[in-house]
This record gives structure tokens, sequence and C-alpha cells, in this order.
């Protein structure tokens, strides 16, 4: 047991080498520029809902404005960039932002649980769409006709920098999962008092969840933008974006390792396909997809596997015990 | 015109909007309570209900009577719509633990929603659909100098109805009770021996009948489309943690809440900011009381 | 004598030849003419090489904006039949059309990755917008960076052509702009000639071109005297907007004249709770009438005035093929409102291929030539005369109309109008 877990630890990172791998040299082999869009916005979804889920699976604290961070974080990098400050600096003073912004909101929201958590950082999503298209902060936001950086052709560059926030988020969850501070961010999913009696500081671990979970998403805001180089508020900020990280970590797998990233890849394959290739009932599609993973698999696709390589397993650990008890 | 004071009006009109709100949220928040899950298709199921009593009132095949009959029809019909949709949908999630079966209807309901909206968009068209009260021989009333939709003012009157009803019926009546029950404390009602499936599958047909009646009016105050069934279920969630999940009466208070804060905000504020004032005073209400506004 | 004779002989000789050149020229240059620069059916005897234009584009079928666009679909059908019918020669080459759209769902992420298709894969030679501007503008680095043209449909506003973009076009007037070219400009000229209001109120969505035409009309008011006594701008709420609060602060300032700048499905939305409130000025006004404006308002919509590119009663160019094209889609122009832009590109495309085809004989249907050809049109359409500017904009505007009696009415210019302006 012991061995087959370690050499499927093992497997997995092997395989998401060779996946990186595959993906950095893509752009100079067989990616063309079509497929460079859609992993483009493959791996954005990835690390927005692999962030997502340090607070969502991981905590157990359902946050559906999640893309406020993504938001904060993209206006931020636009307007330091639009400060002339070169894209660097712009990407490196974004990250506070989104980290001091999530440090702030914590305090109150926090206070809160379960349901009424969720939906108090639904409607902040609400608010700052309101905010960055408003008269008043036009002259820096861009308004209503959305920010707007200058043009140069940061396609590749954006990429990579995706590629490689994919990489470090997962990394990072995969890292916190199996540390003291992972250990305690489940024990406050499975029962929050308890936690506490245990000597858990739930406070102070919440908060750095978020904290943290804000980084990523904020930085995949910037690239976001720099990818795009004009976003008008509405799109990132509407209520099917708002939605997505939260459904493609249910879709594949909720407070796992890999299940952001499967849902992910689920989610854009589905999408691009269907929409290509047939003009009708794409959403009707997804719809049946997400129906029959809510109700076949209580861990998305991940879970699904799972409970099928146990059962699988459980089978045939019977026959063999069967097999030894035959007088 | 002169006589009408204005502000008197704003606050009628306000509460009316609440009235709205409240109704799309009832059903909503009595599947949450008892069932344990979020219904996201709530909202396309108010659309529906109001695509069909759009699509009977604007039949030129029967006398009005007759239409209306049919339109009211449509209540019983979404109650055992929702009987067949919590058995083949909802029921096995339900076996799962409670956490995992809320989530698990996350899915499963948004999935549901979004073949809906396709079936819809591709069979009665994207545009959306809605009736206006003259056609109905719904009048507008004027009381006092005061100017009401009487379709405004029978959608309020309804809820409260239907929210004191519920109310009673929840004291009173067994099958209230046992939902009771389950929404305070869900093992030890199953260990009391109340039928936990049954119950469930009743309250779901409450909600979808509630959600029927929802769209029957929506057409006529508003308007329905496919695809804004999402942004309605977003409303009541908001509605019903303003309002707080503790009691049947939760929703409309929690309606007229975030009514009257969205339209005095925009009188009285900034009709720009009113949505985000409404957001603040959402925040605000769960700070201090953190569990909504009726307390259980 | 002789030099003199020899001298008249050459002159003659020369002028004989030179009216020999010059008739042959003019035949030939006729002839050369007939055959590059207008569509003519070919007998079946010549085989001509195929040339493939592909134009590209998303629709909004599922989403908030589907209820605006969806069926546009239907009318790129129509169109590419009817075109590829006419057996088009230019260039001595057969020209078909070929129409590519796919759905966006109204998801602006998705847009840009089926553009940069588009662009990029299936490689056609002429983008055109969706609905909706806020996606027109994401898209506009894709046509720039790849260099393909853009045609902006109903998608315009400002930034969109002070940025120095050389990819993209459309044919409407500059109607953020406060003056002559603003949005309702001939509705306010139409106002000033009959001088009955004295107050305005606005009332409009805080997004790109229903804020550009708030903005510039509010000017225009104010221009021509009106006195604007109300003037807001609200975060758009595509799914049901509730507008009891301005109604009631507009019931109390009881205007002439309420002008909406919104989708016309919240348009009709605003009227008919105003309608519930006992509210009703003297003349509604909204930027927009088409999908479910008139089906919700039934007769609430008499006496509504609004404006458009075109109205069946236009007899400028092949009108009669753009009703005939609309009854095959089985499209209603005045649901589907802005179908007539969607006309305008079509002939911009086919006289955009024209033109380069004769300023660029060598290299006639390339992306470069074409888009060259798109930024120099100087053409007649559907809804008048259309002459591109060096921005990229267009000169194609407006006309004020007037729902009266369940029928859509032309009232303005004088020389357009097929009914008179009803007032109090």
């Amino acid at each position: 047991m012991v061995l087959i877990g370690l050499s499927r630890i093992r497997f997995a990172f092997l395989l998401g080498g060779l996946l990186v791998v595959a993906l950095a040299v893509g752009p100079f082999t067989f990616l063309s520029l079509y497929g460079l869009n859609v992993i483009f916005f493959l791996l954005i979804f990835a690390s927005l809902a692999q962030s997502y889920d340090i607070v969502g699976g991981l905590t157990g604290y359902i946050n559906l404005g999640h893309i406020t961070f993504f938001g904060i974080g993209l206006y931020a990098f636009g307007i330091f960039i639009n400060m002339r400050i070169g894209p660097l600096f712009s990407f490196m003073l974004g990250v506070p932002v989104v980290a001091l912004f999530a440090a702030a909101l914590s305090i109150p929201f926090l206070r809160l649980r379960g349901f009424y958590f969720a939906v108090a950082t639904l409607a902040l999503v609400g608010l700052l769409d309101l905010a960055v298209g408003s008269n008043a902060l036009a002259p820096i936001t861009g308004g209503f006709a959305g920010i707007r950086i200058v043009a140069q052709n940061n396609q590749f560059a954006s990429y990579y920098l995706a590629l490689a926030l994919t990489v470090v988020t997962t990394l990072s969850v995969y890292l916190i999962r199996t540390s003291k501070f992972g250990r305690g961010l489940l024990s406050i999913r499975d029962d929050e008092q308890i936690a506490e009696v245990w000597g858990v500081n739930t406070v102070l671990y919440k908060r750095l969840a978020l904290i943290i979970s804000a980084i990523f998403a904020g930085f995949a805001g910037e690239v976001y933008l720099w990818f795009l180089t004009i976003v008008a508020p509405s799109t990132v900020l509407g209520l099917d974006v708002t939605f997505r990280p939260v459904t493609i970590a249910l879709l594949g797998g909720t407070g796992s390792v890999i299940g952001p990233l499967i849902g992910s890849l689920l989610f854009s394959v589905i999408d691009q396909g269907l929409i290509t290739q047939v003009s009708y009932f794409s959403r009707g599609v997804i719809g049946i997809i997400f129906l029959l993973v809510g109700l076949a698999a209580p861990g998305g696709v991940v879970g699904f596997i799972k409970t099928q390589m146990v059962r699988r397993f459980a089978i045939s650990r019977q026959r063999v015990s069967r097999v030894r008890n035959r007088p | 015109m002169a006589a009408a004071p204005p502000l008197a009006e704003l606050v009628l009109n306000s509460l009316l909007l609440g009235g709205i709100y409240a109704l799309t949220s009832l059903g909503f928040s009595i599947v949450f309570r008892v069932v344990g899950i979020l219904n996201l298709a709530h909202g396309d199921l108010v659309m529906v209900s109001g695509l069909f009593a759009y699509l009977v009132f604007t039949s030129d095949l029967m006398p009005f009577t007759i239409r209306l009959l049919f339109v009211i029809l449509l209540i019983p019909l979404f109650a055992a719509f929702g009987l067949a949709f919590e058995r083949v949908l909802i029921r096995p999630l339900l076996r799962k633990p409670p956490n995992e079966a809320l989530l698990s209807s996350v899915l499963v309901t948004l999935g549901f929603s979004l073949v809906l909206q396709d079936v819809w968009a591709n069979s009665f068209g994207t545009l959306q659909k809605s009736i206006t009260s003259e056609s109905l021989g719904l009048p507008i009333i004027t009381v006092a100098g005061l100017t009401v939709a009487s379709s405004r003012l029978l959608a309020l009157l309804f809820i409260v109805i239907a929210s004191i009803l519920l109310f009673v019926f929840v004291r009173k009546s067994y099958v209230g009770k046992a939902m009771r029950a389950i929404s305070q404390d869900r093992e030890a009602a199953m260990f009391l021996g109340v039928n936990l499936p049954n119950t469930s599958m009743i309250t779901f047909g409450l909600g979808t009948s509630l959600a029927a009646v929802g769209g029957i009016l929506l057409v006529i105050i508003q308007s329905v489309a496919p695809f804004s069934g999402l942004p309605l279920t977003v409303k009541a969630l908001a509605v019903i943690v303003l309002g707080g999940t503790g009691s049947m009466i939760g929703p409309l208070i929690g309606g007229i809440a975030l009514g009257s804060a969205e339209t005095l905000s925009a009188f009285f504020i900034d009709p720009y900011w009113s949505p985000g004032i409404a957001v603040i005073i959402l925040v605000a209400v769960l700070l201090l009381r953190p569990t909504g506004l009726v307390r259980r | 004598m002789k030099a003199s004779s020899k001298r008249a002989v050459t002159t003659i000789a020369a002028a004989g030849i030179s009216i020999a050149l010059l008739v042959v020229g003019l035949v030939g240059g006729y002839y050369a003419a007939i055959a590059t620069t207008s569509p003519k059916i070919v007998e079946k005897t010549v085989e001509l090489p195929t040339q493939t234009i592909k134009i590209g584009m998303t629709i909004s079928k599922s989403g908030p904006f589907a209820p605006l666009d969806s069926d546009y679909d239907k009318f790129n059908k129509a169109w590419q039949d009817w075109i590829n019918g006419q057996n088009m020669v230019i260039a001595n080459k057969r020209v078909k059309f070929e129409v590519t759209s796919l759905d966006d769902s109204s998801d602006a992420a998705k847009a840009v990755q089926l553009y940069t298709r588009l662009a990029t894969q299936d490689k056609v030679d002429i983008l055109v917008s969706p609905y909706s501007a806020f996606f027109g503008l994401q898209l506009i680095p894709i046509a720039e960076q790849n260099q393909v043209p853009l045609i902006m449909a109903e998608a315009s506003t400002a930034t969109m052509w002070t940025a120095g973009n050389k990819w993209i076009m459309t044919s409407m007037v500059p109607y953020w702009e406060k003056g002559l070219n603003g949005w309702s400009a001939t509705y306010f000229d139409m106002l000033e000639k009959n001088n009955w209001p004295k107050t305005i109120a606005f009332v409009g969505w805080d997004i790109p071109w229903a804020g550009d035409d708030h903005k510039s009309s509010v000017a225009l008011a104010q221009k021509m005297g009106l006195q604007v006594i109300y003037d807001v701008l609200l975060q758009p709420n595509f799914a049901n907007p509730d507008f009891t609060a301005q109604i009631t602060a507009l019931k109390g300032l009881n205007p002439d004249i309420v002008y909406l700048s919104m989708f016309g499905p919240f348009s009709a939305q605003f009227i008919k709770q105003a309608n519930d409130q006992g509210f009703r000025p003297k003349e509604w006004h909204s930027i927009e009438f088409g999908a479910a404006f008139l089906p919700t308002l039934g007769s609430l919509a008499n006496g509504v005035t609004s404006e458009i590119f075109w109205t069946p009663n236009f007899s400028f160019y092949q009108t009669d093929i753009f009703k005939q094209l609309l009854n095959q889609a089985g499209m209603d122009w005045r649901v589907w409102q802005w179908v007539e832009l969607r006309m305008i590109i079509f002939q911009m495309i086919v006289q955009a291929v024209q033109d380069s085809a004769i300023r660029n004989p060598a290299d006639s249907f390339s992306k470069a030539s074409i888009n060259d050809a798109l930024h120099k049109l100087q053409m007649m359409t559907i809804s008048g005369p259309l002459i591109v500017q060096s921005p990229g904009y267009g000169t194609v505007g407006l006309v004020p109309i007037q729902i009266q009696n369940g029928n859509i009415v032309t009232i303005w210019p004088t020389n357009l109008a097929d009914a008179t302006y009803v007032h109090p």
C-alpha cells in the first residue's frame, strides 16, 4: 500500500514534469497560435481553480468571490504599467496590493461561516465591477470601456508566465497539503471548533490561506491583462466567470491537488471542441456533464476515479482472500 | 400627479419590489433549509414557468377564463415536476454526507439549469417574454393619491399569505413539523423516525410550485428570458442570507430589506452606486448578525 | 512642297494611328473594365479559377447577449447563398464568399480564443465583430497582431479610433461625438424644428455604445436649449432590472421627454414599469427598439421615438435584395433591429474586394490590399452613401422613427420620411 502510494506520487510528478516540458516547447513545435490561446486560457482557469481550492477545498470555505482577487490583480497591474514603471515592477507591485486587499478583507469576512461567507464574497464581485466601471475611477481604470495597456506582443511571454504560475500554484497546494499548515486547514474544514480546541490558530490559518489563494489569483489576473492588453470589467467580473473557478474545481474534484487541473482540462476541451464543431446545445452538453459528474462522483472526476480504483482493489483483494480461504 | 407624495409612493413601491424578491426566493429558501441543498436551477424554473404562462396567456385559441385556469394549473404541474426532480436527481445526493451533498447539488442543479436554458433558447428563441398588466385586465390602482400596479400588489399579498401559511404549516402539521425537525438536526430527526426522503420530496415539490407562482407573476411584472435564471438565483441567495435561513418568514424580511435598500439608496444617494450600497448593507448586516436578520 | 506633303502624310498617319489606338484603348479598356470591375454572369464554357473570400465572426447564441443577436446566423447563411448564386467574377477569378459564424456564448475569453482561431487557423480574410463593444474592444489586438481586417458591426466606441489601429473600420458615424455626428443628431435636429419640448430627462446604462449615446445626446439637448432636468447612468443589469427609484424621481420632475439609452428589452422594461407606476411622459425616446421591445410593450409602445440606420422605404442600393434576404432568413427587421448593419458590412466587403482588384491588380485578394480598400471605401449602401474616414469610422448615420399604431414610420429628414411626427 505504502509502495503503491509512493510510486503513484512519483508517477504523478513524472507525468506532470513531462507535461510541463511538452507545454514549454509547444509554442516552438506543435502548438499553433490558436492552440496557444486555448492553452493559455486553460492555464489561467486552472491556476484560478487551483488557488480557489486552497480556501474552498482545503479549508472548506466556499469563496464565490474568488474572481475579485483576479480582478484586483488585473487592475493593479494595468494601473502600474500605465504609470510607465515597466512590466517587471508592475508584476511585482501588483502582488502586495492583492495580498493587502485579501488581508483587509479577511478581517470582517472570515468571521462569517459556510453559506454566509459564500454569499458575502459573491456580493463583493458586483461591488468591484461597479467600482472599476464607474465614472469616478474611469481616469485610471478606463471605466466601462475597460482597462487598456500599451499593446505589445506579449502573448508568448504571458503564456510562459501562465504555465509557471500553474506549476507554482499546484506545487504550493501540494506542499501546503503535506505540511502542518495544510493539516491545520483540513482540520478547520472538518470541524472548526474541534480544531481550535486542539490548538490550531484558526484565525491566523484561515487568513493565511485566503491571502495565499488571493496572491495566486491576483497574479493570474496580471498575466491575463498582459496577454489580452484590453479587458472590459464586465467580461471578468460577470456571473459566468465568477462561478467558473468553483465549478471547475468541483468538476475535477475539490480538495485534491490534480482535481482543478483535470477540471479545467475537461472544461476547455469540451467547450472549445463543441463550439467549433457544433454550434448549438453546447451549453446543454456542458450542463449534462456537470449533472452526471455531480450525480456519479461526489469528489468530481478525481473522486470518481479514486472510488473506482478502491472498488476494484477491494474486489481483487476479496478474490484473493476467497482463493486463499479455499479449503 | 401633484397629489402623489413621491416619498410615500417610493416606500410603498420598494415594499412591493421586496415582495417580488421574496416571491422568487421563498421556494429556494425552504429547499435549502430542509433538503440541505442549493437548487441553482430555481431561477430557471421561475423563468420556465413564466414562459409557459406567457405562451398560454398570449394564445388566442381559448377564452380568457380558460387560459387563466390553465395558467393556475401550472402550479400543481410544477409541484409534480418538483417531486420527480427530487426523486431522480436529488435523492441520490442525499445518501452522501451533508457537505458532499451540498457541493454535488451545485453541479447537478447548475448542470440542469444549463440544459434548461439551451432547450428553451433553441425551441422558443432567445428573446425576453413579457406581458403587460393591461392586456390581462390588471388595473393600475390609485388609492389616496398613491399609484400602485395591481400585479405588484398581488405579488406582495401572495407572498405575505404564503409565508404566513407556511409558518403555520410548519408549526401545526405533521409534515411541517418533520420539515422543521430535519432543518434543525437531520440525524436526530432520522433517529426519531422522521421519513427523510418523503419529507424532502414534498419540500422540493413545494419549492418548485412556489417557483411556478413566481414565474407567473414575474412575466407580468418584469420579464422572463432563457438566460436570466442564474442572476435571479443569485438574487435569491442574497435575499435569504439577508433575511436569515432560520425562519420561514426570513425571505420576506430579506426581500423587503433588499428591495428598500436598493430603491431608497438609488433615490436618495446615487442610482449608479445603489447596487453597491445594497452589497455594503448586506455585508454589514451579516457582520452584526452573522445569521441574518431573523434569528432561529 | 514635297517636304510639306510628306509632313502632311505623316501628320495624317499619326492622327490615324492615334485615333485607332484611342478606339482600341477605349474598347479594350471597356471590356477590361467589364471583366474586372462589375460582376457578371459568365457562360459555363469559361472555366475560371475560384477564389474564396472567408469571412469569420462569432455570434452570441447563448448568454445575456443572445436575445440581441442570436439570429444573425440565419442572415449570414441567406446572404452567403445569395452572393454565391451571383457567380461573381473579379480579376478573372470566380469569387465565392464563405461566412463562418461561431458561438461565443456571450463570454469574452471564449470570443478571444475563437477570433484567434478564425484569424490564424481558419485563415479568414475578413473578421466581423460580435454584437457587443465589450468584446469588440478586446478583439482589436487580435486583428492588429495577425493583420486581419476587422469590421466593427454594432460595436463602436471612442477609444477604438484614437489608438492608431490600422486594421479596424466600421460603417457607422462616430456617434459618441457631441456634435453633428451624435447618435441622435437627426432626432434633436427634428426637435429643434418642431420646438415643442422644454425639458428632457436622461437614464442610461454605463456601457460602451449606450453610455456614448447618452453623453452625446445630453450635449445635443443642451446645445438646442432643452433643459436637462435628470441625468443618470446606471450599472447594467441584464436580468431583471428594477427602475422604481428612477421612475419615482422622474414622476416628481415630470419631464417632457425621457431619453433611455439601454438595450431595447430593458428600455421596454423601464417604460412598462413606469406605466405600472402611473408615469407617462409626453414622449419616450429609446436608443433601440429591437429585440423584445415591441412584443413586451404592445400598445404601450405607441408614440415612442427611436432611431435606426435603415427602414424599408429607403431606396438607395440593394434594398430589395436586403428585404428578400430577410424574408429567406425568416427575420423581422423590427426585432433584429441592427441586421441592416450586417447587410452594410457585406456590401462593404464585396465593394472592397472589387476596389482591391482595381487598385492592386498584382495582389488583389491579400488581406493587406482588402484592408486598404476597406479604409478607402466610397460607396453606396442600403442606408445611403458611405465614405470611410481615416481613423476607420464611416458616415452612415441614423434616422428618427416613431412607433405609430404598432407600425414603425420614418419621421425625419423630410426627404426620407413617410409619416408625420406625432407630438403634443
